[in-house]
């Protein structure tokens, strides 16, 4: 009987131990070292913050992020006169986005509005837990499999306000469904494993603006000279997102002797730019305006109908970020005609020179 | 929620002229079925004008549906009326309607040619025009919505509809208003307006002439929508009318002739000054100066449809901006149906309603008593914007219930924006506020909600260090501490005995600032509120005790 015992013991141990090494096994194989981290579940989420202990390489991206930074841009607050526009808060300062329900409007919420759009808007669950990759109840955050996440119903909330969404689905990057993540959150080395970059790169990066378009210059038969522009990569038109965003194309004569550039990018000692076109859509008043918005797999040529384009033509296509076309209210509007400096409030996207007729 | 519902309905359903029904008796619900407040109502009132419900230009059910639309074919292909279109009573195309008289349009068309051809027969012409009124109201209001006919030939007919105001003819009026595209004619349209206002339930183009506050951008144009506006008892258009004024354009002299005969007609003096319109528009702005009875069928109806539009069953933001742009200068009018609208079941009418509220100040004091059950609701954002809204239409009253609210231990959202909104009450509980800003670890946001309070409370010693160091953080809201800063600098008085000295310190603070017509770059903004923080700090260690 003692033996019997002992041996009963030692098989209870023995199972404990057993069970011990599985349940390590298991963490070490779900759960990554961040996960497992010792923070406990905090009784209430107040801030994007909060996540920062566990998912300090996710949260430094996205602090460096647009999104981050959508509630102190300073377009935007001049815009908005320090969001005394309240109607700007919405997609500003959004809710979290699973409590409002994907593809839905938005809805502006009332603290943390300095994260901007944060971890928790994208991330909080209506019962406190996150949308994640996994389910890891374990986890401080405890992340819930949610694969809506890389739905672009996620963004449309606010970037389909001006239809970029609708603008995507009719290009074939939609019949493929390469959607806003296969662009604007890659993956960080190609592969799932490694996770999708969170800096969520867009307007705001003019590589990503310069990889959309092509700009080329050229002379016919009869030597007249034009330029031609092609939203070859932007899964959208280009640009995209209503008033918020302008592009131009500026020209000017090009002196034979102008070969180095200047720290624009454009040739030292070159004459007056003229302007030649301007590519946005029209803000809701401007009935006056056509759209001229650049569709995927749109080419639009440009003649430069002028004299003094008969020697060699200079052309560049610059990209603003605040057009402030007829904006009374910011107190700094001006007319396109009124400008001078092409890089004034934009930046330079594509240069192109024409030789001589 | 039932009840709530036959309640609004009461007013309207129970109101004199054309199709009056009996009210039916209230209620209380007990089918627990779901109700809808908003819906109900206004599809109640919508019918009873005879005009149909709009849909959103893009909602979340065709977002959902993968639909390939670009820019420019979503009007043409689902008939939506534009955002900036008119939708008033009357505005829709009624299929039942009946046919125009062929007489009555040849009779128009010919009275029109007449004064086109010499506008000396415009006299005679309108007199005409006076005595068959009704008969050819229908007819007037067709030739006003055929906006391809000469510009010269719309505005003899709005001349027209002016001499014989109409139902018919304002509606078409307002719709002309904002959807033609010469501004002479848009501003004509207004003009007309001004007379509709004699008409018995007269108020239906009182929405669409708001939403021409928002986007007219044709001087003359503006100016004669806020006249009209003024007509209807509607002050909101007279800062426009200053401003145009005192801007020194081609309209200013029409522009400052009718604000005095607005401030003229409605004070009932012949001697008015700069100070009376200034002390009408406070007053307007204040509740003090409004139409207090209810709003007119012909209103409501609209005020319905405007709530509406705040419904999460609508995706674009713009009409949600226009609503809440239109609603929130309605004044006392709207205050009892947004209160209402508290108790929808859709959480976004419930939000934008408490957000409008709050833009309406003292004007929607009348739902006060909807925004304190509002603090309690489940939704954060709607107790949170309730919180605010309650501050704004009631600040002496709105202690109280905010301070109970916040002793509830409510979630975080909601203890930010009752902070922030007990700070804007007139009598901020001090200790309250100094407990949220001293509270340990208390997050960035709830100390500059309580900081506001501080300062309005003009306890600025106790969150100034704080503030002025929160502005060179790059985490938590430099921004909001350095805005908060700039308005109390630049509202404090230079000879305040105690205060004044700060004031020494704006030709620095704005020097710091960006010139005219320059915006910040991310990198100078940080420098800029960097220098700014500096700036202060450096003053505060200058006085005693520091």
């Amino acid at each position: 009987m003692r033996t019997l015992g002992l041996r009963k013991g030692m098989r209870i141990a023995l199972g404990i131990i057993v069970l011990l090494l599985a349940s390590w096994f298991f963490s070490a194989l779900i759960g990554t070292p961040e996960e497992t981290a010792s923070a406990q579940t905090p009784a209430e989420w107040v801030s994007s913050e909060q996540c920062r202990e566990c998912h300090s390489q996710i949260w430094d991206e996205w602090a460096a992020s647009p999104h981050a930074n959508s509630w102190l841009n300073e377009d935007v607050r001049v815009q908005s006169d320090q969001f005394a526009n309240k109607d700007c808060i919405d997609c500003h300062a959004p809710r979290p986005i699973f409590e409002t329900g994907l593809g839905e409007r938005v809805l502006p919420r009332s603290s943390r509005r300095a994260e901007g759009v944060d971890c928790l808007t994208c991330h909080l669950l209506p019962d406190g837990k996150m949308a994640g990759k996994i389910d890891n109840p374990r986890a401080a955050c405890q992340p819930t499999t949610r694969r809506e996440l890389q739905r672009v119903e996620m963004c449309s909330g606010c970037h389909d306000q001006h239809k970029t969404v609708q603008q995507w689905k009719a290009t074939p990057f939609a019949e493929h469904n390469e959607g806003c993540m296969e662009c604007h959150m890659p993956y960080r080395d190609g592969t799932p494993k490694s996770g999708r970059f969170h800096t969520m790169p867009g307007g705001h990066y003019i590589e990503m603006v310069r990889s959309a378009v092509t700009f080329m210059g050229e002379r016919d038969g009869a030597g007249a000279p034009s330029v031609t522009i092609t939203n070859v990569r932007g899964g959208h038109s280009y640009p995209t997102d209503e008033r918020s965003r302008a592009s131009d194309i500026w020209w000017r004569p090009l002196p034979a002797d102008a070969d180095t550039l200047n720290e624009t990018g454009v040739a030292a000692g070159g004459g007056s730019w003229r302007h030649l076109h301007r590519i946005r859509d029209p803000y809701r008043h401007e009935k006056d305006i056509e759209s001229t918005l650049l569709h995927f797999g749109e080419s639009r040529t440009l003649a430069i109908d002028d004299p003094d384009a008969d020697g060699g033509v200079e052309a560049v296509l610059v990209y603003k970020r605040s057009p402030y076309y007829r904006d009374p209210e910011t107190g700094i509007a001006r007319e396109i005609d009124a400008v001078t400096d092409p890089f004034e409030d934009a930046e330079l996207v594509h240069r192109v020179k024409v030789g001589p007729r | 929620m039932r009840a709530l519902a036959a309640l609004a309905l009461l007013p309207l359903l129970g109101s004199c002229g054309p199709g009056e029904r009996e009210a039916p008796s209230a209620d209380p619900g007990t089918d627990g079925s779901a109700a809808r407040p908003t819906r109900d109502v206004l599809d109640a009132t919508l019918a009873e004008l005879g005009v149909s419900r709009r849909e959103g230009v893009l909602s979340a059910r065709e977002l959902r549906g993968n639909r390939g639309l670009l820019p420019g074919e979503l009007d043409g292909e689902k008939g939506e009326s534009s955002p900036e279109s008119v939708s008033g009573p009357g505005a829709s195309a009624d299929p039942g309607a009946d046919p125009l008289d062929p007489e009555m349009v040849e009779y128009r068309d010919g009275l029109v040619g007449m004064v086109v051809s010499d506008p000396r027969y415009l006299e005679a012409a309108t007199g005409d025009v006076v005595a068959a009124a009704n008969e050819l109201a229908p007819a007037l209001a067709a030739g006003l919505r055929e906006l391809d006919r000469p510009a010269e030939d719309l505005k003899v007919l709005a001349q027209f509809a002016r001499s014989a105001p109409h139902a018919d003819t304002a509606a078409a009026l307002a719709e002309l208003s904002a959807d033609h595209d010469d501004p002479t004619v848009r501003a004509f349209a207004s003009w007309a307006l001004i007379t509709s206002a004699e008409l018995a339930g007269s108020g239906g183009a009182v929405p669409a002439l708001l939403r021409r506050l928002k986007y007219e951008k044709d001087t003359m144009a503006l100016l004669w929508a806020a006249r009209a506006l003024a007509a209807h008892d509607n002050l909101s258009g007279l800062p426009t009318l200053a401003a145009i004024a005192g801007a020194g354009v081609e309209a200013s002299g029409a522009a400052n002739q009718q604000l005095y005969e607005v401030v003229r007609l409605t004070t009932g003096r012949e001697d008015v000054t700069a100070e009376d319109a200034d002390r009408l528009m406070a007053e307007w702005a204040a509740g003090k100066r409004s139409r207090s009875s209810a709003a007119p069928t012909s209103l409501r109806g609209e005020i319905w449809r405007l709530i509406s539009d705040l419904s999460g069953e609508h995706f674009q933001l713009r009409g949600v901006d226009d609503a809440r742009f239109i609603l929130s200068r309605l004044g006392p009018w709207a205050a009892t149906e947004l209160g209402a609208a508290l108790e929808d079941d859709d959480e976004y009418v419930r939000l934008h309603a408490a957000q409008v509220l709050e833009r309406m100040g003292p004007r929607g004091e009348g739902a006060a008593p909807s925004l304190e059950l509002a603090l309690h609701d489940s939704n954060d954002g709607v107790a949170g914007a309730a919180a605010e809204a309650l501050a704004s239409v009631a600040p002496a009253a709105a202690g109280a219930p905010l301070a109970a609210r916040l002793n509830e231990a409510p979630p975080h959202e909601v203890r930010v924006a009752l902070i922030r909104s007990l700070g804007r009450t007139h009598a901020a509980p001090v200790e309250l506020l100094l407990t949220a800003f001293e509270a340990e670890g208390a997050p960035a946001d709830l100390r500059l909600a309580a900081a506001e309070g501080l300062i309005a409370a003009q306890e600025e010693q106790a969150c100034l260090p704080w503030l002025a160091s929160a502005m060179s953080q790059r985490f938590g809201d430099p921004a909001g501490a350095e805005a908060l800063l700039g308005r109390w600098l630049a509202g404090i008085d230079s000879q305040d005995p105690e205060l004044g000295h700060w004031a020494l310190l704006r030709p620095s603070w704005e020097d710091l600032g960006p010139q005219h017509a320059i915006i910040h770059t991310a990198d100078q903004a940080r420098e800029r509120r960097a220098g700014r923080a500096q700036l202060l700090l450096n003053h505060l260690r200058t006085l005693p005790g520091r």
